[in-house]
């Protein structure tokens, strides 16, 4: 590469003015190749000075650049930092002076002098760069975004404002609206910022994401505020998807969605990208409620796209049903996809992988076991165990311990093991389900599942007999949802416990499932498992449960009473922790949550 | 008292209570010319280690045990420096009970432990010092605040020690003389109503604070809430010139000085008192009228909700707000400097900062003679100090909750059985047992 070639490719379009000089110096054959590689080492030389903390030598180098070149703004930015380091800053005007004339793009250079002179506060200065500024270029935003962001700067937000109201009166409508709504949220008037942020966005529709990202940091006791400027004084299309996508980030996404689904724009391509960023928006909360209106806006959106787009759209809004508990509409959105022949074959696998799981946790396990034999030769193995678990789960829960058993086979799998575990103790075979959930450990399902065989292993090992059968009925009757009947039989079973071997747990187990159901039996029973027995687990269990109903009921002192009582008396038990919380809350020390 | 009359009362009641010359344990030679104590101020028997290092279950909650005890009539020792500065108090059952209830956890320690444990603070940079009294506590806070709006009224409830609620009418009816510390809510004592006049105009609360304050001055004779303000804030301040203990946070730090300063200025923007702040407002400040800060210049807008440049942060000031860091506490010379060492106590030295209406102090707004407990490296903001005014003391910390720092108006309330070891909340509640280190009656 010649000379002058080296010194065309180091220098930027912004400094053109330089950029001939040097092309005369090195045309002229003088030592300027040389020169022009010493800058980039010598800049780099001073940012190096910089980043060692040694801002004087630093200074000095970005100096010796700028006397060499006025206008290389890398210097000029670099010797901004060092210089306020060293708390000199007002020695760096002499040079911006300098570079603004030979300053190819002025805007840099120019907003570097008005942020300095904002940071050394001399406010005449400011105003008067900036009005030069503006005669330079009496159509551009720039000079009144910079103006304003410099008196912003120094605190004084109403000026800030007052420039940005010139501006866009002297530019006309549309102009400077966002940053007036950033203005007022800097100044935590979040109603005006909702205004201006309407505006910007009715002028250009692009704004409406930056509006709703804004408003999203409005404080709680504010937002009933900003939703009436939006909805009632307002109250256009526009302001209405600001205030949807407001909602969605403030946890209210049912509102959202309501609104965004009367507002949404006519034309397909706004109406996409309104539903995806919803959709978006909705997965950084994870409320049931946010999940379901995902569901909703992707339901929405598959109508609207076409292909493989539409058809993740539909898994994509099967999956948010499913996260909000609404399988029929999960099942809904996946039985299309499944059923439409145009859809690629590893898509309709996985829609119907999932369409199997929902139906078996909605309990519908013939439909999910018709179905898994239907598609069994087209899903992945592993998908296919996952299911039958899941169906043998199912089974389990419908009573039919049987078939449940069956579909397992000869799974060894720690997640049959588990449903084997829950089958023997339905059946009452005590010892059976005690080695089954062993087996299963601490790894099969999920957190609450694994909770509650962890419970019920504790449970059964203290109960004498290997073989109960009614307390397996009644555990299965519990397991279908007759709480009720489901206390009566474990009342009745417990009495035939002896004293030492699970008759104070049984009654426990009663005590506790009909506090839950708020059954007036749950006192009475937690007294009676306590007098049978005062030194098992089940004491402080039973004290804890007997304690949520006083301090329930209102007499704090017995709530008191009871607690305090489990705290001293069972040091060591689990549920100390949860006594001692709400003992606090009881002493009004904490709030209440 | 004066302050060096309490180090020399401390002094004296330290040698004795560290056993300096009645135990074994190698007599220090700065102590040797220590008086014993009389017998029946010497923890003596079984006696309960309260560890305040990372052992301890609950922090918070140890403070509430201690100052029970106190209540009780029991004697306490804090033992200034040793395992994150942890207390000392003689064994009963009731003790044993409140610490077990408390989730506290506590050492039974024998004659042979506290010997060896005497030994070690008698060696190294530690002390031990007598409380003697629980101190009775006021909480300067509107009558209408639930507990879960300031840091203090939030760790005094948890721990579990009393207070009372005092507002305008008791401070200006003479209340204070009952109460040996004093706490300020997050009060705007400049009058107006934290500067949030405007951004938060139309909001129920603002309208509920604004209608009171304003009823409270009509009825105590004021002429309008800024100069109700300045009449409670001269009026804590002789409390303090008397001998009273004042613990402040938040915005009730700056604006208390502001007010005493500006006792003939007016710095209240127009909505507060009806006329125009004066423009010459900060000329006119009489510093010397203040407890910590000299110097500072008023913020002159109405719609900053800022007052001065003292906080060093300036969170609602966009152009000036600072970043959160985290403030490093001091270490003081225990034997030497025993009241600075109690407010530092915590078994952490470095802090992660919080947010405030006023978040730190600037350091050349500090007045001479006050005492940095704390402050980030390298930045020129402190975060907590102490000083002293005529028979008191003060001593101000900067931000609102330490447990949540970007704190805003109508966040949930800081449950603070989630925060156990918070040391922020410690440095709280060290001032709170910092009275009872010294036996003495207000002048009333």
């Amino acid at each position: 590469m010649s000379g002058t070639a080296a010194v065309i490719g180091a220098v930027t379009s912004r400094r053109r003015t330089v950029v001939a000089v040097w092309v005369i110096v090195a045309l002229l054959g003088t030592a300027a190749p040389a020169v022009a590689q010493a800058r980039p080492a010598e800049v780099q030389r001073a940012i190096e000075a910089e980043r060692a903390g040694r801002y004087q030598e630093a200074a000095d180098r970005f100096e010796r650049i700028l006397k060499a070149e006025p206008a290389s703004f890398p210097a000029l930015l670099g010797f901004e930092r060092a210089l306020q380091r060293l708390g000199r800053l007002d020695r760096i005007l002499v040079y911006i002076d300098a570079a603004i004339p030979l300053a190819a793009d002025q805007q840099p250079v120019r907003s570097l002098q008005l942020r300095v002179l904002a940071q050394l506060g001399r406010t005449d200065a400011l105003n008067a760069a900036a009005e030069a500024w503006i005669a330079t270029v009496p159509k551009a935003e720039d000079p009144y975004r910079e103006w304003a962001f410099a008196l912003a700067q120094r605190g004084d937000i109403e000026g800030a404002r007052q420039v940005l109201l010139r501006g866009g009166r002297v530019l006309g409508a549309g102009a400077l609206l966002q940053e007036l709504a950033q203005v007022a949220v800097a100044s935590g008037d979040w109603p005006g910022a909702a205004r201006h942020w309407v505006e910007a966005a009715r002028a250009k529709r692009p704004a409406i994401p930056a509006a709703g990202l804004s408003l999203s940091h409005v404080p709680p006791a504010m937002r009933a505020g900003v939703l009436d400027v939006l909805l009632r004084e307002l109250g256009d299309s526009v302001a209405q998807m600001i205030a949807a996508d407001a909602l969605v980030s403030w946890d209210r996404a049912g509102e959202a969605w309501a609104l965004l689904d009367r507002v949404l724009p006519a034309d397909p391509r706004s109406a996409v990208a309104a539903l995806r960023r919803f959709a978006d928006r909705t997965r950084h909360t994870t409320s049931a409620e946010a999940a379901r209106m995902r569901g909703y806006a992707l339901e929405r959106l598959a109508t609207l796209v076409q292909g493989p787009e539409a058809q993740q759209a539909r898994i994509d809004a099967a999956r948010g049903f499913a996260d909000a508990g609404d399988r029929r509409a999960a099942e809904r959105m996946l039985h299309e996809i499944a059923g439409d022949s145009a859809v690629a074959p590893a898509a309709a696998s996985g829609a119907m992988a999932t369409l199997i799981a929902v139906t078996a946790d909605a309990g519908r396990a013939a439909a999910a076991e018709r179905r898994l034999r239907e598609w069994r030769d087209r899903l992945r193995a592993e998908d296919v165990a996952l299911l039958e678990t899941s169906i043998a789960r199912a089974w389990v829960r419908a009573g039919e311990l049987a078939r449940a058993n069956s579909i397992l086979g000869d799974d060894s799998s720690v997640g049959a093991a588990a449903v084997r575990g829950w089958v023997a103790l339905y059946r009452g075979d005590l010892r059976g389900a005690s080695r089954w959930f062993r087996e299963a450990g601490p790894y099969a399902g999920t957190r609450a599942r694994i909770t509650r065989r962890t419970s019920m292993l504790a449970l059964i090992q203290r109960i004498g007999p290997d073989s109960v059968p009614e307390l397996g009925r009644a555990l299965l009757m519990l397991e279908r949802g007759d709480t009720s009947r489901a206390v009566d039989q474990l009342v009745d079973v417990a009495r035939t416990l002896p004293h030492t071997a699970g008759r104070g747990d049984v009654l426990g187990l009663a005590g506790r499932l009909a506090l839950a159901h708020r059954d007036r039996r749950a006192e009475p029973l937690l007294l009676e498992a306590l007098a049978v027995d005062a030194t098992g687990p089940v004491a402080p269990a039973a004290m804890l449960a007997l304690a949520r109903i006083a301090a329930k009921a209102g007499p704090t002192a017995l709530a008191i009473e009871r607690l305090e009582s489990l705290i001293l008396l069972y040091p060591e038990s689990a549920v100390v922790p949860e006594a001692r919380r709400l003992l606090n809350q009881v002493r009004g020390a904490i709030p209440r949550s | 008292m004066k302050r060096r009359e309490f180090l020399a009362a401390v002094g004296w009641n330290v040698g004795a209570a560290t056993g300096l010359i009645s135990l074994p344990v190698g007599p220090s030679p700065r102590r040797n010319h220590v008086t014993p104590l009389p017998p029946a101020s010497v923890p003596s028997g079984p006696s309960l280690l309260v560890p305040m290092d990372d052992s301890q279950s609950d922090h918070l909650k140890a403070y509430g045990v201690t100052y029970r005890a106190l209540q009780r009539g029991s004697r306490a020792e804090w033992l200034l420096n040793y395992r994150g500065g942890s207390f000392l108090l003689p064994l009963d059952s009731a003790l044993e009970r409140d610490a077990a209830l408390a989730g506290v956890r506590a050492e039974a320690v024998g004659d042979a432990d506290v010997v060896s444990i005497r030994g070690t603070i008698a060696a190294n940079n530690m002390d031990a010092v007598p409380l003697e009294k629980a101190p009775d506590v006021a909480v300067y806070v509107p009558p209408n605040a639930p507990p879960w709006d300031d840091a203090v009224t939030m760790a005094l409830q948890y721990a579990g020690v009393e207070y009372d609620k005092i507002w305008d009418a008791e401070v200006i009816g003479g209340a204070l003389r009952r109460y040996d510390w004093l706490h300020l809510h997050h009060e705007d004592f400049t009058g107006q109503y934290s500067k949030f006049f405007v951004t938060y105009r139309g909001s129920s609360w603002l309208g509920e604070m604004v209608r009171r304050n304003t009823e409270m001055a009509r009825s105590l004779g004021f002429s309008d809430v800024p100069d109700l303000k300045k009449g409670v804030a001269r009026t804590i301040r002789d409390y303090v010139e008397r001998g009273g203990f004042l613990f402040a946070m938040c915005a009730a730090t700056e604006t208390i000085d502001l007010a005493l300063a500006a006792e003939t200025v007016d710095i209240a923007a127009p909505y507060a008192d009806g006329t125009p702040m004066d423009p010459a407002a900060s000329e006119k400040m009489r510093w010397q009228r203040a407890l910590a800060f000299q110097g500072a210049r008023i913020e002159e807008s109405y719609s900053i909700a800022s007052f001065s440049d003292i906080d060093g942060h300036q969170v609602n000031n966009p152009g000036r707000r600072q970043q959160l860091g985290a403030f490093k506490l001091f270490d003081f010379a225990a034997k030497i400097d025993p009241v600075p060492t109690m407010l530092v106590q915590s078994h952490r030295d470095v802090v992660p900062d919080f947010y405030g209406l006023t978040t730190s102090f600037r350091r050349d707004r500090l007045k001479p003679g006050v005492t940095v407990l704390a402050d980030e490296a390298g930045t020129p903001w402190v975060k907590y100090i102490h000083g002293e005014a005529g028979q008191g003391t003060f001593t101000f910390f900067g931000g609102h909750d330490p447990e949540d720092p970007q704190h805003q108006i109508g966040d949930p309330p800081t449950d603070l059985s989630l925060h156990t070891n918070s040391p922020g909340y410690r440095l709280l509640l060290n001032n709170v047992l910092f009275p009872a280190a010294k036996k003495r009656e207000l002048k009333t």
